[in-house]
């Protein structure tokens, strides 16, 4: 099986008036056709950086490496340009972002912004284009489609406003769906909701997922593999019952310990001490050392590679190097 | 904090151009009697100079009473200066006032202040001046300073009434209130500190437009009474006789255009800095 | 953050039922605003000392009982109340007064001038928005850019000129310089009448220029910065991802994208430019002599013609609120949100 998006090194950094932010550094991953991947982390992680570099919409302040990749069904589309990029974002490649109040013309129907998507990319008439964009407001479950076509994005709920921006994503069939945090400005049973119909309509339509989220919860329920993000890296990566299961790097083990459980009895729960560093000053070695309770002298000075931990997993950390003991 | 807000207002080159003029205009202003070559309402030859094209002697030339252009345009700074100076203060001032009435009593009084607002907002603002200034005999700088003053204060009043709704929606306000905290205090800590930045961005834009309703309201002859050199007079003045000496027209009018340029870049630059948002 | 819930778009005849009471309202607000204008003004021009009827120069001098004749004839005799009264009662039935200059009423010489200077003010609207809107949106677009800098300095120094200054420079450099243009009043005294429909049209126009030339560069001066701003507002918005996301040519995003909704401020303009440029009007027609009520104006202060100006003020209010009203209309047509509907 060819993988669908193959993402190598990726490094995005800014120049600010505190110097250079290095949001991400030499991030790699791979999306196989119909597969889910979660990729999660605090805000100032990286991952809406990565996210977005991948369609190009980082605005004109980032600087992406020359070194990085980003190849999809084996062009690299860091090279494409005009015509072909547009090509790709939208049909082959679609992306649904945080806040959909922001992200829908709050001056055009919802009806059109979703033709217009398709009329972009397929060669349609206008009423196989109404017909079709009435068809997938049905299908992400909004009620009365037809009324809703000619409705404004004010006049619907932030639920319903979010299944638009999935039906325009789904218009054009894309292989691949980035879900920037989808759920986060919703109201939890929304939320519900939203993920599920997610979960279907990748069913149905065989689409590959990209979920970026800071909620651990999101991605048991969705994802086939979690890629956990810190300081622009990725510290962890693997199948997501094994991550969930045995954590090998302390970042994701503390993760998971914050997360309030019925089955334990706990007087406070664990935080994490100390908070995120400025994407301009990185902490040398390991980024998460000064926050770590388990790091070790070199952890301070060497920035670990990334181990093996098992047959599709690996970690960012020298707890997980083959002459340390096996992580509890 | 203010001096990094200084710096950063002057960090371009165009800003800090903008702030050696305006300097340059006040203290030009302030030592007029002392800088000016000739006395701006001596009539110093009336067959001679009269009607002078500029030369060495008289660098703007003089106008039809022989008068010495470029004295009388540094005095006109002085009255265009503190005039717009002076009302600016007024305006911002009344503004306030009027924001925090309207915001803090809310209600009836609200709804009064807002329709007077409205009503002073339809009558367009030179007809406005013209009704209050026309048939006044005399026209003294204190009651030019009021009258502008009192009528420009419209936006601050808005931009205050606005921040004083917003401190008013947030819990800790009616938290405050219980706890007994005056409004004074809760007006000097949370509503003034948020509307600053705004309003002094609006008093340096406002004085330039200030200096050109002053100009056009002394064009229009109801500005600052003879002989006091005034730019718009001077351009009205000049109307009769600018054909055969265009300099009478173009000068006092240029030292407008310089003036009111000059703050409208300080005042962008200002606003640009205390944008949260500039990278 | 959940927005309204989701209701079916109201039938049609409820609509209009909304739109009429939204009308309505407005309607019943700007008489409001008129009273109270009218009452303002009333009392604001009693305040500078003096009688309104002081002579006209100081050189002439009224004799007493001509003097008592006059105010009598006025009513400017009567207690204030009183003539507050009669004074609104009049301007309800559209009666402004008396002009000594003009001897004629008020009303009158007011009606009279007004189409010219709504043609004035409305040509000067035009120009002002139809090259300072689509101005500001390039620069807001293309920010940062040569272009973008060299516009800003243009639509600063424009925006910085006083309007009569520039109508004076105009005069001098295209009218008496090149004598391209006609530099005063708005049809040509002598030959006007003799010419043929299409020449009089032509004299009208080539009257028109200067003037309209005048106020349209300050406000399109200052329209541009508006709408560079506005659109700097804009394209950084989400929705404007969204639509590159979507794969929509760059095109197409900026003009059913970015403008759409960058040019909605510059409607709300349209409410505060009409008064604005009534204010140049009155500066303007000065210095062109063009025959509208700007002229009118200035001609009444020289004269101390106290009831033109107060009529003169009145009557302009009135006309900003009817254009604040046509701008609310057509904010509604362009922004959904503002609808009454939702």
């Amino acid at each position: 099986m060819t993988t669908l998006l193959d993402v190598r090194d990726l490094t995005v950094h800014f120049d600010t008036a505190g110097g250079r932010a290095l949001a991400v550094d030499g991030v790699s991953f791979r999306i196989d056709p119909g597969e889910t991947v979660g990729l999660v982390g605090e805000s100032g992680c990286g991952k809406t950086v990565t996210a977005l570099s991948i369609l190009r919409l980082l605005d004109g302040e980032a600087v992406t490496s020359g070194a990085s990749v980003i190849e999809f069904e084996g062009i690299n589309l860091r090279n494409l340009e005009g015509e072909d990029l547009r090509a790709v974002r939208g049909a082959k490649i679609a992306m649904i972002f945080q806040e959909p109040s922001a992200s829908l013309n709050p001056v055009l129907t919802v009806g059109l912004q979703i033709t217009e998507t398709l009329h972009a990319h397929r060669d349609i008439d206008r009423h196989a284009a109404r017909t079709r964009a009435i068809d997938l407001l049905d299908l992400v479950g909004i009620p009365e489609p037809d009324e809703r076509f000619r409705a404004y994005p004010h006049q619907l709920s932030g639920g319903m406003q979010q299944r638009v921006m999935i039906a325009i994503a789904l218009s054009c069939e894309p292989k691949l769906l980035i879900a920037d945090e989808p759920t986060t400005a919703l109201d939890v049973t929304i939320q519900a909701q939203i993920l599920s119909l997610l979960h279907d309509l990748k069913t149905e339509l065989g689409m590959a997922m990209m979920l970026i989220t800071h909620d651990l919860g999101v991605v048991a329920g969705m994802a086939d593999r979690v890629a956990v993000m810190y300081g622009g890296q990725i510290v962890e990566e693997a199948p997501t019952r094994q991550l969930f299961a045995s954590p090998q790097h302390p970042y994701t083990r503390a993760l998971l310990d914050a997360i309030p459980r019925l089955d334990r009895v706990t007087d406070r729960l664990p935080a994490i001490p100390g908070s995120v560093p400025p994407a301009t000053a990185w902490p040398s070695g390991c980024r998460f050392h000064p926050r770590c309770s388990k790091r070790l002298e070199r952890c301070a000075t060497d920035a670990p590679d990334a181990f093996t931990a098992g047959p599709d997993r690996y970690a960012r950390c020298w707890l997980a190097a083959p002459d340390q003991a096996a992580a509890p | 904090m203010t001096r990094d807000l200084i710096t950063r207002t002057l960090h371009s080159r165009r800003a800090k151009v903008a702030f050696f003029v305006v300097s340059t205009l006040a203290l030009g202003a302030l030592l007029a009697p002392v800088i000016t070559p000739h006395d701006p309402i001596a009539q110093l030859d009336l067959v001679g100079l009269k009607l002078a094209a500029p030369s060495w002697q008289h660098w703007f030339g003089t106008d039809d009473l022989s008068r010495d252009l470029l004295s009388r345009i540094v005095y006109g700074a002085r009255i265009s200066l503190a005039v717009a100076a002076l009302s600016v203060a007024l305006s911002i001032t009344c503004g306030t006032l009027v924001g925090l009435a309207a915001g803090l009593a809310g209600g009836a009084v609200d709804a009064l202040l807002m329709r007077l607002v409205d009503a002073l907002l339809a009558v367009p603002r030179l007809i406005l001046l013209v009704v209050i200034l026309a048939f006044w005999p005399q026209i003294s700088l204190p009651l030019l300073v009021l009258v502008l003053g009192v009528t420009s204060w419209f936006d601050t009043s808005r931009l205050v009434r606005a921040e004083v709704l917003l401190v008013r929606e947030r819990p800790f306000y009616a938290a405050a209130v219980s706890a007994g905290t005056s409004t004074g205090r809760l007006v000097r800590n949370h509503v003034l500190p948020n509307v600053a930045g705004p309003i002094i961005v609006a008093a340096t834009l406002g004085i330039g437009q200030i200096i050109l309703v002053e100009a056009g309201l002394s064009f229009l002859g109801i500005g600052i009474a003879r002989p006091t050199p005034s730019w718009g007079r001077m351009i009205a003045d000049s109307q009769e006789i600018m054909v055969s000496a265009w300099w009478t027209a173009a000068f006092p009018g240029l030292a407008i255009v310089v003036t009111v340029v000059a703050f409208s870049v300080l005042g962008d630059a200002l606003r640009d800095a205390l944008d949260p948002k500039a990278s | 953050m959940a927005g309204r819930s989701s209701e079916p778009p109201y039938p049609g005849r409820h609509r209009q039922q909304l739109v009429a009471r939204f009308l309505a309202l407005r309607l019943i607000h700007a008489i409001a605003i008129v009273f109270l204008v009218a009452t303002l003004t009333f009392f604001l021009i009693r305040m500078a000392p003096g009688d309104p009827i002081i002579t006209r120069s100081e050189a002439l001098s009224v004799p007493p009982e001509v003097r008592a004749q006059l105010l009598e004839n006025f009513g400017l005799d009567r207690p204030l109340v009183e003539q507050y009264l009669r004074y609104l009662g009049n301007l309800a039935t559209g009666d402004l007064g008396y002009s000594f200059s003009e001897n004629r009423p008020v009303t009158t010489a007011i009606m009279e001038r007004i189409p010219n200077t709504l043609i004035l003010a409305g040509l000067g609207m035009l120009l002002a928005f139809g090259i300072g809107v689509p101005v500001g949106a390039i620069q807001g677009w293309r920010s940062g850019s040569k272009t973008d800098n060299a516009l800003t300095v243009t639509s600063l120094v424009l925006y910085s000129l006083p309007v009569f200054w520039l109508g004076i420079m105009l005069q001098l450099a295209f009218g008496l310089g090149l004598g391209l243009f006609p530099v005063s009043g708005a049809i040509d005294p002598v030959i006007h009448d003799g010419l043929s429909t299409f020449g009089r049209l032509w004299d009208r126009i080539r009257h028109l220029v200067l003037p309209a030339a005048t106020l349209g560069a300050v406000g399109a001066g200052a329209l541009a910065r508006f709408q560079r701003s506005a659109t700097l507002e804009t394209v950084v918005q989400d929705f404007i991802r969204t639509a590159r996301g979507k794969g929509l040519t760059e095109q197409l995003i900026l003009f059913r994208h970015a403008l759409r909704a960058a040019l909605l401020p510059s409607i709300t303009l349209f409410g505060l430019t009409f008064p604005a440029l009534l204010s140049g009007a009155v500066l303007v027609e000065t210095v062109f002599s063009w025959p509208g009520i700007g002229r009118l104006i200035y001609d009444s202060i020289a004269a101390r013609d106290y009831f033109v100006v107060t009529g003169t003020a009145i009557v302009s209010a009135i006309m900003v609120v009817l254009g604040n009203l046509v701008a609310d209309v057509l904010y509604w047509v362009a922004d959904p949100r503002t609808r009454p509907a939702s």
